[in-house]
């Protein structure tokens, strides 16, 4: 679930180094990392979890995904190595044989025009030092491009690891469109495509550091919460994110509310997302009370307003709730959940949740509310989502929300 | 051929000096050309040619050599283009014979060559816009500096052709251990590099701060009196489009509509040239002679101080002066004439308020980084593709091979220079058509950014200058002109830049 390219021009410089950052700034979205990094000596390939201690080898330029979505090939043609990794459901192993195979400017083409690709992003390293970086020309994954003094070029899935590799954020691709080159040339191949960015990216996945495409995800978060609460016919007196990943919705929604945002709850964690964690029912619980501790004393006779910035299944939300009530003398307790409901699996691969888990899917919101136990429930109307992007020129796919 | 025509002797091959050739071919005094150069350039040939001058094929860093030339053919004016020519004492050799020269004296021209001078120049005077720096002596000592220092630019302490600078950013401190050990080691690389190549220095390199902001060029002309400043023009030294990749020469300008850029203030860049005039004020001052030539100054708009000297050239910037060509007014020989004879009071110059100009540098693939692979490559020219479209091409890195064949140097090929009265973005795309109108015979890829002017990256242009210019104008408000640092166990420390 995202992509990383880190291309240094003098060849005795340490890109694992830089792209080691890069990896960190993506980690966010998944628990699993594959790579390759070359060096003079041709690439190493490998895998890891960037939430351990990890490292990578040396080597002048490395590529990186996110898997389970991000997926590695190689292939080896006249004494040629390459390696790809492209996110999402693309034939990656065509696209390293065909990279091994012919000539950077056709591959590039292929790439952007090519209907296999067409909802992918993808990056690719030769052992020649030639790289390509692009979105196929409905690509629901976003690839910002961005340089390093006079240095490096890198490609990432969003702005902030190319910030955090001490780059600048250059050029954001559009749907259709691929840079591809090596130490000697920087080329763009564009096709008519359309930035097919999934709205999941700004609802969930990106970093409210980062821009996607050109906007920023805090402002576009912040707005959203602005939104919820214009529609959300509920009297509060508190308002709360739940996790701290839904802050700046909450921030938006006591705004146009004019009522007092609190800290409701303190991590034990960091910065986890649990939804993305490969762990058992019982474990995602576990974590579940060690992330959302609650603050004694803001919640106790209280209506509040709970920010939420996914429901899956509820249990999250369910949870935190009843702490509430049971330990916390909330009064009311109404939910403002900052996405569209998610009533199917992406069959692009942005997320991989189990339709049979959506409680959207299949009860009213009604009947969401009454397991929740919540006073009220709004969530996120895809229209205005929609609405906002459009105006920043995205046209977002919303294929699994209502 | 009419005796009163005046006789110009141009010295130099490249395409500062094919710009040059062409503004001097435009004065309305029509001039007759020469040109002396090291390498034979078909396009100052051919103004040489149509203007009933002619060339000569010399070594222009050669004293003695350029004099023969200049004894043979008698110009009224000789205007030296390169620096190469200037540090050599070029100018000095032709003053001393009686010529009329437009281009300083070597003793002058140190403010390029050596970057030491300059920037203790600047702080000796106190000329505004400097930046705090340390010189080295021995690689070692530079490297042990380098290690502690932190988010610093170093630079060979002489003037090497636009390369060797590089910057260690070190926009976060996670990254500081990793820059610095780089930084180290290439510091004590450069010095030891610049030991073995130039006997003439003092000091091997130069480690200086590094500042963020908006690069523009500020090129003037000066008789070491009256200063006559041309129109703000912005360089591209990345090789690649969106500014990453290698530093070069240039690889490319825009300039216009009239004297400023859209994202630099009138007063900003008045201020710009305050710094260039306060600099003719200091040589003149410390060198004892005037400075008659072109000073130029390659300046950011920090958030720091506003105008801020990155670099002076004592010459014209190429590719910035190429983007003159569909701006000038005036009569180019008129200026240079008049500083070189020393009588520029009261001049005025004139350009055209209407025109947005983009050059486009073409190198071969392989330039920067191996000029081995980029050179020695056939050319082939259409002039009529550039000239339908309005535009002018000018040579630069190209040579006659021992067959006569027009051939690749390995530095820019070319340059595109196209002019338009609707806006930068269109005589980009003139200049992306246009740019058709060279090749290589053999295949060779040729490279340009097609980004310069685009609407990308005038608007990135405009936000850092913004952001710049919210911090500098803060920093001025409240009369803020000192750097204090704190260092445990020495105590306070207070840089002044009043």
């Amino acid at each position: 679930m995202g992509l990383l390219l880190t291309y240094f021009y003098e060849i005795d410089q340490d890109a694992g180094k830089y792209a080691y950052y890069g990896v960190m700034g993506l980690r966010h979205r998944g628990y699993r990392v594959v790579y390759a990094v070359l060096g003079p000596n041709g690439f190493e390939i490998g895998e890891a979890n960037p939430w351990s201690e990890w490292g990578l080898p040396s080597g002048y330029a490395v590529i990186a995904g996110i898997s389970p979505t991000a997926r590695l090939a190689t292939s080896r043609h006249n004494g040629r190595r390459v390696v790809a990794i492209i996110d999402g459901p693309c034939p990656v192993e065509k696209l390293a044989e065909t990279m091994a195979k012919n000539d950077l400017r056709d591959v590039a083409e292929e790439l952007v025009s090519g209907d296999e690709y067409r909802w992918c992003a993808a990056i690719a390293l030769r052992s020649d030092g030639a790289f390509i970086a692009g979105r196929g020309k409905e690509s629901r994954r976003p690839l910002s491009i961005g340089g390093y003094g006079f240095e490096a070029l890198y490609a990432a899935t969003e702005t902030a690891p190319i910030i955090l590799m001490g780059g600048s954020p250059r050029y954001d691709l559009g749907g259709g469109e691929a840079v591809y080159g090596d130490r000697y040339s920087l080329d763009r191949v564009h096709v008519p495509g359309r930035r097919r960015t999934s709205l999941f990216e700004y609802v969930y996945l990106a970093r409210p550091d980062s821009l996607v495409d050109g906007v920023s995800v805090y402002a576009f978060r912040r707005e959203m919460g602005r939104q919820l609460a214009l529609i959300h016919d509920a009297d509060v007196d508190v308002v709360v994110g739940v996790p701290e990943t839904a802050i700046p919705y909450a921030i938006g929604y006591a705004e146009a509310k004019h009522v007092r945002l609190e800290q409701g709850f303190v991590s034990t964690l960091g910065r986890v997302r649990t939804a993305l964690a490969p762990v058992s029912l019982e474990e995602r619980l576990m974590m579940l009370s060690l992330k959302l501790n609650p603050v004694p004393g803001i919640f106790e006779d209280k209506s509040i307003a709970i920010v939420d910035d996914s429901v899956v299944t509820g249990l999250t939300l369910k949870t935190v709730i009843q702490r509430l009530r049971r330990l916390h003398g909330a009064r009311e307790v109404h939910v403002a959940v900052s996405s569209p409901r998610i009533i199917s699996r992406c069959r692009f691969g942005v997320q991989l949740v189990d339709e049979s888990s959506l409680i959207a899917r299949y009860l009213s919101d009604e009947d969401v509310s009454r397991v929740l136990d919540a006073d009220s429930l709004v969530w996120l109307p895809l229209r205005e989502a929609v609405r906002f992007l459009r105006e920043h020129g995205v046209e977002p796919c919303t294929e699994c929300m209502r | 051929m009419r005796p009163s025509l005046p006789r110009v002797l141009l010295v130099g091959s490249g395409a500062r000096e094919h710009a040059i050739a062409l503004l001097l071919a435009g004065s309305p005094e029509e001039p007759e050309i020469a040109a002396v150069m090291d390498h034979f350039n078909p396009g100052i040939a051919e103004v040489a040619e149509k203007t009933g001058g002619r060339v000569y094929l010399a070594k222009t860093t050669s004293a003695d050599s350029v004099l023969l030339v200049a004894e043979e053919y008698s110009p009224d004016l000789v205007v030296v283009g390169p620096e190469e020519p200037l540090f050599a004492g070029i100018a000095n050799k032709l003053r001393e014979k009686g010529f009329t020269v437009f281009g300083p004296d070597k003793e002058l021209a140190r403010i390029e060559k050596d970057k030491v001078f300059a920037r203790s120049l600047m702080w000796r005077h106190g000329i505004p816009g400097r930046l705090r720096y340390k010189a080295f002596r021995d690689p070692e000592e530079a490297s042990k500096y380098a290690r502690v220092a932190g988010d610093v630019v170093v630079k060979p302490a002489r003037q090497a052709g636009g390369s060797g600078v590089r910057i260690f950013a070190e926009p976060y401190e996670h990254l500081s251990k990793l820059a610095r050990s780089v930084a180290s080691e290439y510091v004590s690389a450069v010095a030891e590099k610049v030991k073995a190549k130039y006997s003439d220095m003092d000091y091997l390199v130069l480690v200086e701060e590094r500042v963020d902001g908006v690069e523009y060029t500020v090129m003037t002309v000066t008789d070491g009196d009256s200063v006559v400043a041309l129109p703000v023009v912005q360089d591209h030294p990345h090789v690649y489009p969106f500014d990453i990749g290698p530093e070069t020469g240039g690889m490319g300008a825009i300039a216009g509509p009239c004297w400023t850029l859209p994202f630099i203030t009138e007063e900003e860049y008045s201020e710009s040239i305050e710094i260039i005039r306060k600099t003719i004020d200091a040589l003149r001052s410390e060198i004892g002679k005037p400075y008659v030539g072109a000073l130029s100054g390659q300046m950011m708009l920090t958030g720091f101080w506003g105008p801020t000297l990155i670099e002076y050239y004592s010459r014209f910037g190429d590719p910035e002066i190429s983007a003159l060509l569909f701006l000038l007014e005036s009569s180019f020989l008129e200026l240079l004439d008049r500083a070189a004879s020393r009588r520029l009071a009261g001049y005025k110059l004139s350009i055209k308020c209407d025109q947005y100009v983009v050059v486009k540098a073409v190198a071969p693939s392989g330039y920067p980084l191996e000029r081995a692979r980029a050179r020695g490559h056939p050319v082939a020219v259409d002039k009529d593709i550039v000239e339908k479209l309005g535009c002018e091409l000018l040579y630069g890195g190209v040579d006659k091979n021992s067959t006569g064949d027009l051939v690749s140097t390995g530095s820019r090929l070319a340059e595109i220079v196209c002019p338009s009265d609707k806006g930068f973005e269109d005589a980009s795309k003139r200049a992306e058509k246009a740019i058709a109108g060279i090749w290589l015979r053999d295949g060779h890829p040729l490279i340009h950014r097609w980004d310069i002017g685009s609407r990308v990256l005038l608007e990135q242009r405009v936000a850092m200058a913004r952001r710049a210019r919210i911090s500098y104008t803060r920093r001025r408000e409240k009369g803020l002109m000192a750097i204090y640092d704190w260092v445990p166990g020495q105590g306070l420390v207070k840089y002044n830049y009043e």
